[in-house]
């Protein structure tokens, strides 16, 4: 694979992005069930994907989970956001080609579930018990209103003057 | 056709949020004299019967991987300080109802709301 040098330079100025936004995301307590997260930094690679390629948002993704974890996390927050990040990455790749641009944000939810339900698959693995699962009808609420929000913004930058940095062709 | 599609997603996902709200709100209903169940590593390690106690009181669960500081007080039950990995289980916040649970991973500890109504119908 031949990658462009333009390529390399969009793929580090998402990566910063994410980080940045990440960081600054995990700055504020989380509040309520399970300290449900906006999950902006997904953004990024939602954009990533839109603007570049999948493979390309994938290496957005996990250099941003390699350096978050480097930054200030622990094993335990790096193996929750590998799972969660990965189930949301593969089923968005999966569905991104398939729904029209102005679906994004449905894209989006279903990212946002997936990430749900493979970080409650973590913390079944992780803490060695199914009462992990009562949780799942509260994860499948954050993973939709999260998912559709970060999708409606996703989706406003695609239709915004900045589509015109965009290597894809669509 | 397209703002019809985004009509159609707008309601299959309102309504699996519904039924997810539904399936919550039935877990808190008709319960009465709510009990907390700790459990460690799925052993069930210590009841609390009395969610109102009248003085705000803490006890500290010790595991293998470190410790969990567990307070009660005005009918709710919550972590109020750990050492684990992640903090989610002091992120989680305050309980108070029947279904509602809070988990530490890191700590496989589990606080898990029950009541009277419940306490033989949920496994
Ligand atoms: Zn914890």
């Amino acid at each position: 694979m031949k990658i462009s040098a333009k390529k390399i330079a969009l793929i580090g100025v998402f990566t910063a992005l994410s980080l940045i936004i990440f960081i600054v995301e995990a700055q504020f307590p989380t509040s309520g069930i399970g300290g449900i997260k906006l999950g902006l930094a997904n953004v990024a690679t939602m954009v990533a994907m839109l603007f570049i390629g999948r493979r390309e948002a994938g290496i957005v993704l996990y250099l941003r989970i390699i350096l978050a974890a480097a930054f200030y996390g622990t094993f335990v927050s790096f193996l929750f956001s590998l799972v969660g990040g990965t189930f949301a990455y593969l089923v968005m790749c999966l569905l991104m080609c398939r729904f029209d641009k102005k679906q994004i944000w449905v894209v989006s939810a279903f990212g946002g579930v997936f990430h749900n339900v493979g970080q409650l698959i973590a913390a079944g693995f992780i803490s060695g018990t199914s009462m992990v699962i009562t949780l799942f009808p509260y994860l499948l609420i954050s993973g939709i209103v999260t998912g559709v929000l970060t999708g409606l913004i996703t989706q406003r930058l695609w239709f915004s003057s900045l589509r015109k940095y965009s290597l894809r062709k669509e | 056709m397209k703002a019809k599609k985004n009509l159609i997603w707008a309601v299959i996902l309102a309504a699996v949020c519904l039924i997810c709200a539904a399936v919550i709100l039935y877990g808190r209903l008709g319960g009465e004299n709510p009990k907390a169940e700790i459990y460690l590593g799925n052993e069930l390690i210590k009841t609390v019967d009395n969610l109102s106690p009248d003085e705000e009181y803490s006890f500290r669960i010790d595991c293998k991987d470190g410790y969990n500081i567990v307070t009660v007080g005005g009918g709710k039950i919550w972590v109020s300080e750990s050492d684990c990995a992640n903090r989610t289980c002091v992120n989680a916040g305050k309980i108070s109802g029947g279904g509602q649970t809070i988990i530490c991973a890191p700590h496989k500890l589990v606080i898990r709301i029950t009541s009277d109504s419940q306490t033989d119908a949920v496994v």
